[in-house]
């Protein structure tokens, strides 16, 4: 029953806007901010992503979503390929064991293994090893890909703060977008 | 009199403004240095590549600060143990801005480089190290050939964009045909010849040529007809 209300408690997650417990008052898809000029595409992406719960829930039907998320291509590729092939074992061994083996179940096999024959015993344990690979790789993904999403916000913010406080033309204040030379700007 | 002295305060405020440009990029370079932090240099490398390409235009003013920035990005490649890069860059600065108060340490972060990858640069760049103050009196245009044809000896595939770059900003600024050993490297490139072959058809007479108008068939002079095909048809 528990397991019900919490497939469908996601369930029912997965088509509202987000998860999160405050709400936005403004809507950041018409907030232009002057960036530096250098600054990539790339990088802005990177910048204006956040690590949010949808993301979890995203990640355990497309392997490797945060780290793609995170621009880290690689490491996706990568997760995507071994949560595949994990897969790919588990319905193998699954189709394979009860065709020719008997027809209990993996997770009673699970707790009674040393009563087990070596053919039972080995398809348990790869099909054990499987959806271990597929938890590890999952948990890896949200853990990892969070760390990277956040160590390259803060080079690229690190970067573009200092190389602006380094300029002899920064201005402190945030509120003024002009020149400072030519330009006078009177707040009330 | 007075107009004069308004364009002067624009102009010279056009000047600083630009010069500021720079000047943040080398303070930046030179605390991720002193940090070593093999991640936020990487992160900066872009940048710092944009910022050396646009300064290839001040080829023909003298400039500190543009030495100190190619050795500090050197460095950083350095740090990153990209050490063809590191090497390719100090070359930058030795041959096309060349400063003496930065002479010593340019010269042991060379020596270290040139230890690293296991090259030796050819005997024309030790004879003209031994005098490189006579450098600042070659042209502009002779710099960036003698550049070429030193870091052809390099042979690597890291610095393949760089010297296209390299063509590209030497035919745009100079408004001239490049060099003959600079050309036939293009078309050898273009066409998709790997190193080792360019290695063999790249002799060292071809950068030594003076010839300044020619054809394809001209700079295909010496290789196999299959290989000359194979290039004409890539380039057709």
């Amino acid at each position: 029953m528990f397991f019900i209300g919490l497939l469908l408690f996601f369930a029912s997650e997965m088509f509202s806007q987000d998860v999160d417990f405050y709400i936005k008052n403004q809507n950041d898809n018409f907030d232009f901010q002057k960036m530096p000029k250098e600054m990539s595409f790339d990088e802005y992406n990177i910048l204006s992503q956040s690590f949010r719960m949808q993301d979890m829930m995203f990640g355990f039907f497309v392997p490797g979503y945060v780290h793609f998320k995170a621009n880290d291509k690689k490491t996706g590729y990568a997760l995507v390929t071994l949560s595949s092939l994990s897969y790919a074992t588990f319905a193998y061994q699954l189709v394979w064991s009860k065709n020719n083996l008997s027809d209990s179940s993996f997770f009673y096999n699970l707790n009674n293994l040393s009563s087990l024959s070596s053919d039972l015993k080995t398809n348990t344990l790869i099909m054990g090893g499987a959806l271990f690979t597929i938890g590890s790789s999952y948990l890896f993904d949200i853990i990892h890909g969070k760390y990277r999403l956040q160590k390259k916000q803060n080079a690229i913010r690190y970067k573009y703060s200092l190389k602006a406080s380094l300029s002899d033309a920064y201005i402190p204040n945030k509120y003024s977008n002009i020149a400072c030379f030519f330009s006078m700007k009177i707040y009330f | 009199m007075i107009k004069i002295y308004i364009l002067s305060i624009f102009l010279f405020t056009g000047f600083f403004v630009n010069s500021q440009n720079l000047k943040p990029e080398i303070k930046y370079l030179q605390i991720i240095n002193n940090q070593n932090n093999k991640f936020i240099i990487n992160d900066n490398i872009r940048n710092a590549e944009i910022c050396a390409d646009s300064l290839f235009y001040r080829i023909d003013t003298y400039n500190n600060d543009v030495s100190s920035f190619f050795l500090l990005l050197s460095e950083s490649y350095y740090l990153l143990k990209k050490y063809d890069l590191a090497l390719f860059t100090l070359l930058q600065q030795r041959i096309l801005f060349y400063s003496d108060s930065i002479n010593i340490y340019s010269k042991k972060l060379l020596n270290q480089c040139l230890n690293k990858t296991n090259k030796k640069l050819p005997a024309s760049f030790s004879i003209l190290e031994k005098s490189l103050d006579t450098i600042l009196f070659v042209n502009s245009a002779q710099k960036v050939d003698f550049l070429f044809s030193i870091t052809f000896f390099i042979n690597s595939k890291n610095t393949k964009h760089k010297l296209l770059n390299l063509i590209t900003f030497y035919e745009k600024y100079f408004n001239q045909n490049v060099s003959f050993g600079m050309a036939k490297w293009k078309l050898l490139n273009t066409a998709g010849i790997n190193l080792k072959t360019q290695t063999k058809y790249l002799l060292i007479n071809d950068f030594n040529n003076p010839l300044s108008d020619y054809d394809n068939q001209d700079l295909l002079y010496n290789l196999p007809i299959k290989l000359k095909n194979k290039i004409l048809n890539h380039n057709t």
